[in-house]
């Protein structure tokens, strides 16, 4: 009875583990996925300064959780995600004609990390 | 380095804890199912330890799962003997009343090789000495020999029943050990009286060892 306490334990363990990653990975990426989109809404009516706000704030999101996100995914893609972050913000600056596609292929990324943790057929596969 | 030195620890920790989970056993008595899960979780603790990048939780994970769902397979196959035998299959005679079943054994592809092999492993040189022989689940033969070829038994010499005492080991390389003491009925002043009797303290005994008479030997450290 022991080691099957034991085997409900780890169980319940890992599935709080499994729940928790899952849910805090999405929650994390749609956070920043939200005000990457937020930047490119108002790049494109021209608020830089509102363009700028947005980025920080998908800054400050995704390096606030990094250490988690860290314990949780592959540290080569929570980084990368981080230089891309970076990228925008500095192309925004220095490089406005490809501020777009920057942005865009940052959401991607992320997008693609918050697909990752969804239990889909071809995820398991 | 170090990320990679404190990750094995933390490993090694976590498949020792995973492993006394799963319950002792020796390599050879294992069923597929557990040599399965021991392989596989040797297996996996090493990419994390290899790989820094990756998170540790990553192998971890995986083998907590892996003996969650052994330990639940064991007491399943303690209540259900079909479900057992749907998993580690069941026992195959291949020697009956001193006749080699070699249906069974192209079924086991076996060979005769292989048959030699375990009999003379389970101490039997001659096909003729063995009445049965079976394969159990985990591969291993067992043997029962016939009666004329079989070791002597003390009842069989008409020897008389004398209870034989199990020893226990209270003291092992200077350290008593409390739970063999609650066993055989002692406790530190007795074990240190007896010792008083040799000159001897705790910390000079290699072993000591007490039977339920309260019989003991002990033997003193040489190093």
């Amino acid at each position: 009875m022991k080691r099957l306490l034991a085997a409900i334990i780890l169980f319940t363990a890992v599935a709080g583990t499994a729940l928790f990653e899952s849910i805090y990975v999405i929650n994390v990426s749609e956070k920043t996925e939200n005000e990457l989109k937020k930047a490119l809404v108002q790049y494109h009516k021209g608020n830089v300064s509102q363009t700028e706000e947005s980025i920080k704030r998908a800054t400050g999101i995704w390096e606030q959780s990094s250490e988690i996100l860290n314990s949780m995914l592959i540290h080569n893609n929570t980084e990368s995600i981080d230089e891309e972050i970076t990228t925008v913000k500095n192309v925004l600056i220095y490089d406005k004609d490809t501020f777009v596609t920057e942005c865009e292929n940052t959401i991607n990324d992320i997008e693609f990390i918050k697909n990752s943790m969804i239990p889909y057929i071809y995820n398991i596969l | 380095m170090a990320v990679s030195v404190i990750r094995t620890i933390i490993l090694y920790a976590v498949i020792l804890t995973m492993l006394r989970i799963m319950g002792k056993r020796q390599i050879s008595e294992l069923q597929t199912s557990e040599l399965v899960v021991t392989l596989l979780i040797s297996n996996i603790a090493v990419i994390p330890m290899q790989e820094p990048t990756l998170p540790l939780i990553s192998g971890i994970i995986p083998i907590m799962l892996l003996v969650g769902c052994e330990v639940t397979i064991s007491f399943i196959m303690m209540k259900s003997s079909r479900f057992r035998g749907l998993v580690c299959g069941h026992p195959q005679v291949i020697i009956e009343n001193g006749v080699i079943n070699q249906n069974k054994m192209k079924m086991l592809r076996m060979t005769t090789e292989d048959l030699t092999e375990q009999l003379r492993q389970a101490g039997v040189f001659s096909l003729s000495d063995v009445e049965y022989a079976i394969i159990e689940t985990n591969g291993n033969l067992s043997v029962l020999k016939k009666t004329l070829k079989d070791n002597v038994t003390a009842e069989q010499l008409g020897i008389k029943d004398e209870t034989v005492s199990f020893e226990f080991v209270v003291i092992s390389d200077g350290e008593l050990a409390e739970s063999s003491m609650k066993l055989c009925g002692v406790d530190r002043k007795w074990i240190e009286s007896k010792l008083k009797k040799s000159s001897l303290s705790i910390e000079d005994v290699f072993i000591m060892t007490v039977n339920l008479e309260k019989g003991y030997s002990i033997i003193k450290k040489e190093i």
